[in-house]
């Protein structure tokens, strides 16, 4: 080979390289976007109210962000019902979800603006509020606290009273110490374990035997577990004395609350019959989450966790005879200054906060 | 390529396999939970099954890494002959250079997401970061290293900075910047699985947090499987092409 042929075969594999995966993902971004389809299933609605959000015509759409607080999953399907029912877009939204970020949580995402609302849970938003990073509470996702720490039924662990001693594996919040402790106190324990911090899946954790036990919830890794045969004793915190509190949350920014008002009515009319759609057509729902286009392919390699999932959780979407999404004062007291007495809430410097004004956190004025 | 060369690689085929048959092995003997430890031949069908999935993923990936690894040869190449043309500008320069590896991109990569946002800049600052610095380095050294005599014979002849750069220093130099290239194309898809890790519409990165938050620890492997076959092809690639363009130095040097 000359010498130039070997400095242009040198530059020219690399270009060319470059240029074949450019072209492919082209062709497969083009691919993607002309296979996808609105699927439109008319649905009876069950509320009058959400009867005539399909039927106006839609207006110019306003863009708005949703930040999600995990892969999708049940807590979301309330979301996915109404986009892929073309609510939002009936209300003049076009509505994009943010796609979760393992380091960037949905709180800062919408205090600081990449996000108009964002998924979120009650100790995130009073963390928020004692670091200086207020975010509000417009919209309870379920009624109900449903999360349970759980061990193996192998482990001969069988009531919280014999976690003292044993390995708890956490996400490493100061908060987590207190509710734990608490949990296995109230059942004549002393409260004292051993708190690792794991980067990792803790129902992967407690499988491998590193860690005696762990907290989760029961909408969705406890019927993981079930489905793959997975034998578990179950510790609702509710029933062993915590206070019940609301997980997740729908949460938007004051500043937001204070430019949009109208916007924020919109969306939450459109996501109101999402999840009261959800709640009432269980099966359908869980359809819609799993057939939505928003979803990345790939998310639910088992829908059967999904139909078992939502079937669980539909009825914990709001209780009987009352609105999805409304809060009450109680939850918001009750649980947030048991973790705020207990030091699990820090400053921006590290300092325990004691007290703050909790009704700012939260509100439903956004309901329809 | 000879069947001695080809023949130079069994020692590591024949390891790879051991491992591969014993880690098998161990798993159908039960000795560990699917969930926590797939077996090899378990995650080769997942990647089977999940191809059409995994193949849109891996074509994302694929593209930041090729694209930030370009980025960072053509930065670090640049980088090292501004360095080497001006001593002014290697002593304010290099010490930027080297503080710049200091970051640690755990903590940066987060704070890219919301200054920049979700499309693919973050993600390829990532790749270049990682990448930039190895290439720079060795093709540094290598300048430096350009052998005495012949810039003395090229001053003899009245040759131009640029010229003496061009004919001797910078061909000289070569051997180092592959060098420097092939560390990098090992990194760049690890930089840009982790640029995605933090945040992203799709990507290998993404694919394996989602299909860990899924329960599908199955699939996380055969998306490793793809990474180390990324890596290694480019490392690969890399070679080769250093093949074509340095002959002589192949030539001359035995190669292990």
């Amino acid at each position: 080979m000359k010498s130039r042929t070997r400095l242009w075969l040198s530059i020219g594999i690399p270009v060319l390289l470059i240029i074949i995966i450019v072209g492919a993902f082209l062709w497969q971004q083009h691919a993607a976007s002309s296979g996808v389809q609105t699927t439109q299933n008319p649905i009876v609605t069950p509320e009058s109210q959400c009867a005539t959000l399909g039927k106006s015509t839609p207006q110019q759409l306003t863009s708005m962000n949703l930040a999600l607080d995990w892969t999708p999953n049940t807590n979301h399907t309330g979301i996915y019902v109404a986009l892929a029912q073309n609510w939002y877009r009936a209300e003049g939204i076009d509505l994009h979800l943010l796609p979760y970020s393992a380091s960037v949580t949905p709180d800062v995402l919408v205090s600081t603006g990449k996000a108009d609302v964002g998924v979120s849970f009650t100790e995130g938003i009073v963390a928020d509020a004692a670091v200086g990073q207020p975010v509000v509470s417009i919209a309870a996702i379920i009624q109900h606290n449903t999360s349970a720490l759980v061990t193996l039924a192998d482990s001969g662990l069988t009531r919280p009273s014999d976690l003292d001693g044993k390995t708890y594996g956490g996400f490493g919040s100061p908060y987590e110490s207190a509710v734990v402790g608490l949990v296995i106190q109230k059942d004549g324990g002393k409260g004292q374990f051993r708190n690792i911090t794991l980067s990792v899946d803790a129902m992967q954790a407690l499988e491998s035997h590193r860690i005696d036990f762990v907290w989760v919830y029961e909408g969705w890794e406890v019927i993981q577990a079930q489905r793959q045969g997975v034998k578990l004793n179950i510790f609702p915190i509710t029933s062993y004395g915590i206070p019940d509190y609301y997980t997740p949350n729908l949460i938007t920014s004051p500043t937001e609350i204070k430019q949009k008002p109208e916007l924020l009515r919109k969306f939450m009319l459109a996501t109101a019959c999402g999840y009261e759609y959800a709640r009432t057509h269980p099966q359908q729902a869980a359809q819609l989450l799993l057939s939505s286009p928003e979803v990345p392919a790939g998310t639910f390699p088992d829908p059967g966790l999904v139909l078992a999932s939502q079937a669980y959780l539909s009825p914990r979407y709001a209780d009987p005879a009352r609105k999805w999404g409304l809060q009450d004062a109680a939850a918001w007291h009750a649980y947030p200054q048991f973790i705020m007495d207990s030091g699990g809430v820090l400053d921006a410097s590290n300092k325990p906060v004691h007290n703050m004004n909790l009704d700012a956190l939260y509100t439903n004025q956004f309901l329809p | 390529m000879t069947i001695r060369r080809l023949a130079g690689y069994g020692p590591a085929l024949v390891l790879t396999l051991s491992l591969l048959a014993l880690w098998e092995l161990y798993v159908r003997a039960g000795h560990v939970s699917v969930q926590v430890l797939p077996s090899p031949i378990a995650i080769i069908q997942a990647l089977i099954n999940n191809w059409s999935v995994i193949y849109d993923n891996t074509l994302q990936t694929l593209l930041e890494t090729v694209l930030g690894l370009s980025i960072a040869a053509l930065l670090g190449l640049l980088l090292a002959i501004t360095l080497d043309i001006s001593s002014w500008m290697r002593r304010s320069i290099y010490p930027l250079l080297i503080t710049s590896q200091t970051i640690p991109i755990i903590a940066l990569a987060p704070l890219l997401l919301i200054w920049i946002g979700y499309d693919i800049r973050p993600k390829l600052i990532v790749v270049t970061l990682y990448c930039f610095f190895p290439i720079a380095v060795a093709t540094i050294d290598g300048l430096a290293s350009a052998e005495p005599e012949l810039i003395k014979l090229l001053h003899s002849m009245r040759a131009t900075r640029w010229q003496i750069l061009r004919l001797v220093r910078l061909p000289g130099a070569m051997p180092a910047f592959f060098s420097g290239l092939r560390i990098a194309a090992a990194y760049s898809v690890i930089g840009a699985i982790f640029g995605e890790y933090v945040g992203a519409e799709k990507g290998l990165g993404i694919y394996m947090q989602r299909a860990a938050n899924s329960f599908a620890t199955i699939n996380v492997f055969a998306a490793i499987l793809v990474t180390t076959i990324l890596s290694l092809l480019l490392f690969g690639l890399v070679s080769l092409i250093e093949r074509i363009a340095l002959p002589w130095y192949h030539g001359t040097v035995a190669r292990w």
